[in-house]
């Protein structure tokens, strides 16, 4: 491993860090009391001055910030696989924080996926 | 379950189907057009201008915000642990459109990979879309009001 695919290593724990965080962030934005479901416009009236989906933005900005130096320093199939860590930190933080019920078949899923993802990026 | 909340939890399913399918068209097209407006061989400073400054990189930020909105309408219908684990099927739709692109060649760890994230997006999908009585849900929505 050399000094720049290192710094891409590090932006890209650094980006799915934040992807994680920012998911979770919209996803208790959308959780107001008495507004739920919506299409389209439901989406864009629950945006507006909502302050969790603001923390979210927060979190994309400053995430496509690391990604473009992820794919500056890595190839994007070597990026772009192991962003799949992010299936398994948002499944986590998804049952602990946003109590959502994880169960067998869910988790057997993410991890089927993750699976996938890795070996496609490994062929490259 | 009544009829209208029977009716009502096919709609948000149908929002869900649609909003999921196109979420993974957005993904794909913002993932291959910010690649390809990354610059090579160049310093900080023009790796991030020469990016920013690219009409690939600003198409794919017009995407990228009607997959904002597009994505909280999903994230308002469905679980997150339900919605994002099915957005992977852009890494079948990124390999399939590399291979008619590029003419890349697809190894037969790729056909395995494919097939396990198929199996796995099955699995998930599968699953309740929502957790019952989770905020924002409709059966937890009288509660809610009601506390306020």
């Amino acid at each position: 491993m050399n000094g720049t695919s290192s710094l891409g290593f590090l932006a890209i724990g650094i980006a799915v860090t934040l992807e994680s965080c920012g998911q979770v962030l919209f996803k208790r934005g959308t959780q107001r009391p008495g507004a739920p479901g919506g299409g389209l416009h439901g989406a864009l009236r629950r945006s507006v001055g909502n302050h969790w989906i603001q923390a979210g933005l927060v979190a994309f900005t400053l995430e496509a910030v690391a990604w473009t130096f992820a794919l500056r320093y890595l190839p994007l199939d070597v990026a772009f696989p192991m962003g799949s860590a992010c299936f398994v930190l948002v499944a986590i933080l998804s049952k602990f924080y946003l109590r959502e019920e994880v169960g067998p078949r869910r988790w057997l899923g993410v991890l089927l996926i993750l699976a996938g993802v890795v070996l496609i990026g490994a062929t490259r | 379950m009544t009829d209208e909340s029977q009716a009502r939890h096919k709609k948000r399913r149908l929002v869900v189907f649609i909003g999921l399918a196109l979420a993974i068209a957005l993904d794909t097209s913002v993932q291959l057009l910010w690649k390809a407006s990354v610059p090579r061989h160049r310093g900080v400073v023009h790796t991030l201008s020469g990016t920013f400054f690219n009409w690939l990189f600003q198409l794919s930020l017009v995407l990228h915000i009607w997959q904002f909105f597009n994505w909280l309408m999903v994230l308002g219908n469905a679980d997150l642990s339900f919605a994002q684990p099915i957005t992977a099927l852009s890494y079948v739709t990124v390999t399939a459109l590399s291979v008619w692109l590029f003419h890349e060649v697809v190894a037969p760890q790729d056909i395995v990979g494919i097939a396990l994230i198929l199996a796995g997006v099955y699995l998930v999908s599968s699953t309740p879309s929502e957790t019952a009585g989770a905020p924002g849900t409709p059966a937890a929505a009288p509660v809610a009001e009601n506390a306020a």
